[in-house]
Formats: structure tokens, sequence, C-alpha cells
């Protein structure tokens, strides 16, 4: 079996923070949200796409997502996503969680 | 080269009446391998297919514009979702949540309960309509037969043949009930909690087949045959089978015949089986024996209990009040009539012997009960003390016992130290109450 990469490693673990981050900003469907995820990265990094659904239903049984079938403006419908006061909670709750470990990383590293 | 899409369209929130579109073959290829390994019920299954669909025109259609042809296009935008077998398994899981869980469990219970309601109509209409054809059948083209097999069957005690079909007709209807509720609950808890179709199944069969089971042998208590029993036992079997058939894509399951077939059998061979049981002894079914052919009143004289006392004492004792309970606890009170008093008596007793039937014909004797001679003792004695006015209280529970037909004797030393009857025999039929487990473990 193919190693996974360090970075999507990394990656796998930020996914909610990175989806819960982006549709703070307004709803989108998976797509979009993959591609918003690389642009704002730079293209530094993306999440993969078959980690991208799951993390998406996931939050979504839980609570911190909403979804709903739309027609866009490029065709057939697709699944738009909007995060809930539960979400932004949530949102809230991984951030601090995020910036304590980036800084305990950070710490470690370069000390 | 395009593929086709099979995925047939449903009323899902996404779903559109439009056809689906027609995707790149490794395309197609991925979403319908994705189809086969997701556990999910059908909606999900479908929602997802939606999503993935539009998710890799996207992703062909922007990958195209970066100059791609369309196949290379199509296999890097399938490769950027992974194998389908992980990405289903992620999605299942994440559908999974604990909260959908308990939602699930809650509302299968609760469409358990709608669905044994539904059954319950559908099996007593059911029931009516099969009367209905059968008292025509009985009455016209099954006439000969039938009246040839009544004429050679054994004869059966009136009160407990209509306990024990009463305790059928329940029994076809509960069925029918339990088999309702089980599909109901499993196909609830199944689309609500979408944890796999088969762990689902076998939790509702072990937990509603125990669960019944239970009920029926501990808390469930009802007059009882052995009919009645084995009909209440069917429920729990009803129950599991219903749940296990539940359909769904690849589930193993029994063909509808097969489970019509055991639910059938579950039925016919406990009724089948039990009848000789509820024959046997002096149970009250066919009669004993001796008593097959024309008893003649010296076979079950009651002075094989003891002889009555002397005719200045034929109307010693007499019952002049008494309350039944369910059929089957009795407080009677007998008084001293006119003859000696109880005082010229000592270790006055009461006796209980199982009772049968004398044929009208040959009953000399008022009761209808004689003791039953398959027995050589009474199934219960009782020392008693006359109360101060000269009279016996006594309070009979018999709800326990299964043997449902009884004499009762009141025996007594006399003067001249033999062992005298009292009374004239008291007769009585009494009925069996209480749980499944109960009848199971009690005596004749």
């Amino acid at each position: 079996m193919k190693r996974p990469s360090i970075r999507t490693q990394l990656l796998k673990g930020t996914t909610p923070l990175l989806v819960l981050t982006l549709l703070r900003d307004g709803e989108l469907y998976g797509y979009e949200i993959a591609q918003r995820i690389r642009e704002r990265s730079g293209g530094a990094f993306a999440p993969s796409e078959g980690s991208l659904y799951p993390t998406l239903h996931a939050l979504e049984a839980e609570g911190a997502l909403q979804a709903d079938w739309r027609n866009s403006d490029k065709g057939p419908k697709r699944r738009y996503y909007r995060i809930t006061s539960s979400g932004g909670a949530m949102l809230a709750e991984h951030e601090k969680a995020w910036a304590e470990f980036s800084t305990g990383v950070q710490a470690l590293v370069r000390p | 080269m395009k593929g086709r899409r099979n995925t047939a369209r449903r009323d899902t929130p996404g779903a559109s009446s439009d056809a689906m579109p027609e995707l790149p073959a490794a395309a197609a290829d991925f979403l319908d391998q994705l189809d086969a390994d997701l556990r999910l019920p059908a909606r999900d299954s479908i929602e997802i297919q939606e999503e993935l669909t539009a998710h890799l025109e996207d992703s062909i259609a922007s990958l195209m514009a970066e100059g791609l042809d369309e196949e290379r296009a199509a296999s890097e935008a399938v490769a950027r979702l992974g194998r389908p077998e992980a990405l289903a398994r992620d999605l299942e899981a994440a559908r999974r949540t604990t909260r959908r869980l308990f939602a699930g469990a809650a509302g299968g219970v609760f469409q358990a309960g709608v669905g044994a309601l539904w059954g319950f109509f559908v099996g007593y209409l059911t029931l009516l309509l099969a009367v209905v054809v059968a008292a025509l059948l009985l009455t016209t083209v099954a006439k000969p037969p039938v009246d040839f097999l009544a004429a050679h069957l054994p004869a059966f005690d009136t009160n407990s043949n209509d306990l024990g079909l009463n305790a059928i007709f329940v029994a076809f209807v509960l069925v029918f009930a339990a088999w309702f509720g089980a599909r109901r609950a499993v196909r609830t808890t199944y689309q609500v909690s979408r944890r796999d179709v088969g762990q689902v199944r076998t939790a509702w069969a072990v937990v509603g087949g125990i669960g019944l089971l239970g009920f029926v042998l501990f808390v469930y208590s009802a007059q009882q045959t052995w009919l009645g029993v084995a009909a209440e036992l069917v429920v729990p079997t009803a129950f599991v089978l219903g749940a296990l058939k539940f359909d769904w894509k690849g589930a193993i399951h029994l063909p509808l015949w097969a489970m019509l077939s055991i639910v059938v059998l579950s039925v016919v061979l406990p009724v089948v089986l039990v009848i000789p049981l509820s024959t046997s002894g002096g149970g009250g079914g066919r009669l004993p024996e001796p008593l097959q052919t024309s008893p003649s009143p010296a076979e079950v004289a009651y002075d094989r209990v003891a002889p009555l006392w002397g005719s200045n004492t034929g109307e010693v004792l007499g019952a002049d009040s008494g309350t039944i309970e369910q059929q089957s606890i009795f407080d009677m009170r007998y008084s001293h009539l006119n003859g000696p008093a109880l005082n010229q008596f000592s270790n006055i007793r009461l006796e209980v012997w199982h009772g049968t039937s004398l044929p009208k014909a040959e009953a000399a004797y008022d009761p209808e009960l004689v003791p039953d001679p398959s027995y050589g003792a009474p199934f219960l004695s009782r020392s008693l003390s006359p109360t101060a006015d000269g009279a016996l209280r006594i309070h009979l529970d018999l709800s326990k016992v299964r043997a449902n037909e009884w004499v009762i004797f009141i025996t007594a030393t006399g003067p001249d130290g033999h062992r005298y009857r009292l009374n004239y025999p008291e007769s009585f039929w009494s009925t069996f109450h209480g749980t499944a487990l109960d009848w199971l473990t009690a005596s004749d």
C-alpha cells in the first residue's frame, strides 16, 4: 500500500478547520471548496478530494453544516453547504486548538 | 470513450428528473464501483452519487480547460478522489454518528409500534376473511370430510377448546403485528442510523426476539392453555423472522414462500405437538382410558374417596356463599345445615381431586364432574378448622394449576374412628391464569 505523504497526513486532521473557515464566508459546494482551499493556500496544498466529502458529510451529520440542493450557475444542481451556529462554535474550538497546536509545534521545531 | 451511468433516478433531495449525464468511462466505472461498495440506504447512496457526479463533471471540465484530453482528465479526476472502496468506507463512517444511532433506535421502537398496529389490523381483516371463506367451505364442499373427521376425532372438553381456538386466532393476528412491527423497526433504524443493514437486522432480531420472549414468558399474564402458550411463543418467532426478512440489496434472505412456511409451521407445529400433551392425564381433554366407554357410576364412586357419613348427615355441609376471581380463585364458606355438629369429627380436611366429566347419559350423580380415576390421590389436601359459628371457610387458588376440572370433598374422622366424607362433592371448572412460564413450570 502506498504510504500517504507527510503533507497529506498533516492536512487530514485540519480539513474540518479549513472547510468550516471557508464556509464562514458563504455557502459553497464540494468542488468549490476544494478549489478555494487550493487557491487560498496559493496552491501550497489541497485536501484530498477523497477525504473532503467524508469530512463534509461528517460535519453535516454532527449538525455543524447544513446542505441543500440548488441550481448552480454552471449547470446541473449542486449540493451547497453552509455553516450553522453549531458549526460556528465548532470552528472557534478548532481555531483555538489549531493555534495552540501550531504554536507548540513551532516552538519545538524552531526553538 | 463514454461510459453509461446506470443509477436509477429516485426521489432524493438533489435528484432531478433529468437523465444522468454521460461521463467518460473511467468516471462512470468509478461511480459504479462506489455504488456497489456503499452500504447505505438507497436515498443516501443516490445523493452521494449525484454529488460526486457533479464533482467529477466540474473536475473533468477544469482539467480539460488546463489542456488534458477527456480521457486523461477523467482518469486524473477519479484519481483525486482515491480508491472507491476507501471513499465508500469513509462516507459510511461519516454518516454513522452516535446521534443518528440513538435516533434510529428510538425511531425504530416507535415504528415497531406503528407497524404492530398496522399489522394487527391487517391480520384481523385477514382472519375475518379466512373465517368467512372457511365457513363457506365448511358448509358446502368441505362438509362431508369435516363430518367424517368430527365423528372420528377424539372429543374435547368444550371449555379447553374454546380457549385453544381463541389462542390460535389471537396468535394469527399477533403474528401479523410482530412481522409488520419488526420490518418497520428495521427499516427505520437502518435508514436513520445508516448502520450496516445486516447489523441492524441482527440487532432487532436479537433484541426484539428476546424482549418479546421475555414479555411472553415473564410479563404477559392471561388465561392459559397449551395452545395458548404455543400461540404466544410464536409471536417472538414472527418478530425475528420479520426482522431478518427485511430486504436490502445484496442481503441474503430466504424467499418469501420459505419465510411464510416457517411462520405457518411455527403456528401449526406447536399446536399439533401440544394437543397430545393437553389431553394427557386429567387435564380435561380427551376422557381417560377407563372412561372411554360408558363408565358405570361405580367406577367413579365417591366412596373411593371416603364413604359418605350416615344418612342423617346427608346435608351436613353446603356452600352458601362464594366469590370467584379470574375463574380460578374461590372463596367459599360451608355452613353446617342439619347434620351433626362438626365437633363430632376430628382431622377435618379439604381434598381437591382432579375431576372428569361423565357422559350426560351416564351421569347419575350431581355434579357433572367425578374424580378422575387416573389419579390415585387428591391434588390438594389441607386441614380445615371450623369457625366459631360452625362453618368452614375455604380459600382456593387454582390459577396456577394446568388441569381445570375439580371435585372438592371435605372429609373427616368420624366418632367411630373411620374416615368419612362430609359433603356431596362440589364441581369446579377453573382456568389457569398466569404467564407462559408459569404454565410451563406448573404441575398438572
